[in-house]
């Protein structure tokens, strides 16, 4: 009748444009795959963007759905309600807890033509009996990041045995009392599992049908003594890891180091971005003497990729994920954005691991450094409720560092609590020696 | 007379049975979903448990345990102790609660008062602020490195307070949930104090009361009811802690994660995968709470018939 006005236009429209997406949308369905996938790392949908550009037949989208220490209780719970994602990063420690609750997807066939080419460490890491579960990222070389402007003020070298760790963590009190040379903090049970790896600890071990766990043993309360008495003398701070309070002593220089693993200067760096170059790194101290002398360090974080065992397209799941934690061009974006040592042996070549990273460009040597410490790491593995077990330790920790005291008897309460609960889940399980 | 009573019956006789249940559907249909039904399947879990079957790893099956749950939660010695932790929030947090609720309610309800309306928005403002973003924000000024509070005391050459040891977190955590709670407690008392009859005050005037005496011979007995509903609510609220704990234990290690029985529930359940035993450990609070505020209720109605008659 009349001229349409401005609305019906756009009514119109969007009639015509609703009618061509019911009709396209079925044909695209078809023959494409669309996938999701669960990762907490900052910058991973740069990596993904690489895949979906190489691969339009199957399209990923990252979800931020879980950070890294709440996966296995969202997972659970989106499994449970029928719709988890296809694909899901997940830390070493909590894979078995995925495995036994059932949510993932057995990758043993598929995994098998790779391994020849995964590092052994992180192979044991994601295999129990014969079976893969998952496709790993990296591992975890552990070193010391220090604050080499300011600790070269104080005229303090980094140290390069524990001994001399806990003689400059006293240097550093008696030359500038409001500065601390590290932190302990009772909240991070990962790290300091991994510091007992260095002495030959093994939380949990797996033969054949038969769990030991042996979280108590000599050589890990003494270093729980160790760090018990750094403490309780007031030559090392006690705050938790990645809290606002650590995260402006780091910034601020209160405190002049950091126990982390190879991934950890885009981490200061997001804290403490002022303070690029003045970063120095050594390998983790070394027990001079005694057991474990002659290891490097240990196993703390690290993910790999999981498929779920309820994904409606498990094949180009798998094939998603062996691509991101295997491929050259997704790891080599990896190593750029987040720093971190590929689990895959032949990536270790990636150019990109010839250079310093961005945040300690004086570091030319931090990868060479990576492979030497990882070719010292012992092989460890996690069990069933490490979850379970590192509340305990939070818990009791958190009571230890307040009353400055009984840092042995911490790993005594983890031991119990962890042995009872796999006794009375049904495990065959015995007490290390 | 005889008209208008049978008029009335009939209108009333014309409302079809099924309507009164039209109005009701909605709220008895939503308390089914989100309480009744997750109830009953917090019981049937609560009676159940896993199995670990299969070799290594093994896969973990769930199975009928009876009340071995029960058993476990009741001689849980963490609960207990959360208990006690959460009385002693309680037993800090309620009467001053309500103390300065009750104040500003009595204040704002004098005559001649100025600001009262401002002043009732500003108390009752931090209620409005959720109970997660007020334990974040309380926990900045708590924190070391960052508290504005110690960074003063500092400047002024005082001690740094401590807001996270063992025994100053109860202080820390109660003075949370009273920043939050007064505004919506006053709101109440204060409601109900308007509701009070003016003939009342003038009668005591009249007799030559002051205003004091006012407040506490006739507007506290008449408040009576208001406040038996505010330390009912407030109780309930102390039993349900959780959020400020929670919010608040990244940051210290004066908290534990089973610092208080919700969050040994929420650590069972989630943290240590056993669903099962935090679902009977939550029956159990559950029970408590109800106990709780029955007792509340029969020794407050005892007390205040007694006292009106």
């Amino acid at each position: 009748m009349s001229i349409p006005t401005g609305a019906r236009a756009a009514r119109n429209l969007l009639a015509a444009s609703f009618a061509t997406l019911l009709l396209v949308a079925p044909a695209i369905s078809q023959d494409k795959v669309e996938l999701t996938y669960w990762n907490w790392a900052p910058h991973i949908d740069e990596v993904v963007a690489i895949w979906n550009e190489q691969n339009p037949d199957i399209h990923v989208t990252v979800s931020r759905a879980a950070a890294a220490g709440e996966i296995v209780q969202k997972l659970s719970a989106a499994h449970t309600a029928g719709n988890p994602p296809d694909v899901t990063n997940v830390t070493y420690q909590d894979l078995p807890a995925l495995v036994v609750n059932g949510l993932v997807a057995d990758m043993t066939a598929e995994m098998a033509p790779n391994k020849g080419q995964i590092a052994p460490v992180a192979w044991n890491l994601v295999t129990f009996g014969d079976t893969t579960w998952a496709t790993p990222q990296g591992t975890s070389p552990m070193m010391l990041f220090y604050r080499k402007d300011l600790l070269a003020e104080l005229g303090i070298e980094p140290p390069k045995t524990w001994e001399a760790f806990a003689e400059a963590a006293k240097a550093v009190r008696a030359a500038d009392s409001t500065k601390y040379l590290t932190h302990f903090a009772s909240s991070d049970p990962g790290t300091f599992a991994a510091l007992t790896h260095q002495v030959g600890a093994q939380w949990w071990a797996l033969n054949g049908d038969q769990w030991t766990v042996d979280i108590n043993s000599e050589p890990a309360k003494q270093v729980a003594q160790y760090w018990q008495d750094l403490v309780a003398e007031d030559a090392v701070a006690s705050m938790q890891t990645f809290s606002p309070e650590w995260g402006a002593a780091i910034a601020n220089g209160t405190l002049l180091g950091f126990i982390s693993a190879v991934w950890a200067p885009p981490l200061i760096e997001n804290l403490a971005p002022d303070t690029k170059g003045q970063w120095g790194v050594v390998p983790l101290p070394r027990w001079s003497e005694g057991t474990g002398a002659e290891l490097a360090g240990g196993v703390t974080g690290g993910s790999a990729t999981a498929v779920s065992a309820l994904s409606k397209h498990p094949e180009e799941a798998k094939k998603f994920a062996i691509w991101i934690t295997n491929n050259e061009e997704a790891l080599s974006a990896y190593v750029r954005l987040m720093n971190i040592w590929p689990a895959r042996l032949e990536a270790r070549k990636l150019p990109q691991l010839q250079e310093a990273p961005t945040f300690i460009p004086d570091a030319a040597n931090f990868y060479q450094m990576a492979a030497e410490i990882d070719a010292d790491t012992p092989s460890i593995s996690w069990g069933p409720n490490v979850s379970m077990a590192f509340d305990v330790y939070r818990n009791a920790m958190g009571d230890a560092v307040q009353n400055k005291s009984g840092f042995a008897e911490v790993l005594d309460a983890v031991q119990k609590a962890a042995f009872d609960d796999m006794t009375n889940q049904g495990y065959t399980v015995a007490e290390g020696q | 007379m005889t008209a208008t009573n049978t008029s009335t019956k009939k209108r009333f006789r014309a409302v079809h049975p099924f309507v009164p249940w039209l109005f009701v559907g909605p709220a008895v249909l939503l308390s089914i979903a989100t309480i009744v039904a997750p109830f009953i399947y917090a019981v049937i879990m609560s009676l159940r448990g896993v199995k670990v079957a299969g070799g290594g790893l093994g896969r973990r099956e769930e199975v009928f345990v009876g009340f071995a749950n029960y058993i476990n939660a009741a001689f849980n010695a963490e609960l207990w102790t959360g208990f006690g932790r959460m009385l002693i929030v309680g037993v800090i947090t309620i009467p001053i609660t309500l103390g300065l609720a009750l104040l500003f309610a009595l204040l704002l309800d004098t005559p001649r008062v100025r600001l009262a309306r401002f002043s009732r928005i500003a108390i009752f403002l931090p209620y409005a602020v959720p109970g997660v973003i007020a334990s974040l924000m309380w926990g900045f000024i708590y924190l070391p490195g960052v508290s504005p509070i110690r960074e003063l005391a500092a400047s002024l050459g005082l001690a740094q307070p401590d807001f996270f040891t063992r025994d100053s977190i109860f202080w820390s955590i109660a003075n949370i949930n009273i920043w939050g709670g007064v505004g919506f407690n006053m709101v109440i008392l204060y409601t109900a104090l308007r509701g009070i009859s003016s003939e009342l005050y003038d009668a005591a005037r009249v007799d030559g009361c002051t205003e004091l005496q006012i407040a506490w011979n006739i507007k506290l007995p008449l408040l009576l009811p208001a406040i038996v509903l505010t330390a009912l609510f407030s109780l309930i609220g102390t039993i349900q802690l959780f959020s400020e704990p929670t919010t608040l234990s990244p940051l210290t290690d004066a908290l534990s994660s089973t610092w208080v029985p919700m969050m040994l529930v929420y650590r069972d359940t989630f943290v240590a995968q056993n669903l099962y035993g935090g679902a009977a450990t939550s029956m159990l609070v559950a029970v408590l709470t109800i106990a709780a505020s029955v007792l509340l209720f029969w020794i407050t109605r005892r007390r205040s018939a007694g006292g009106l008659a």
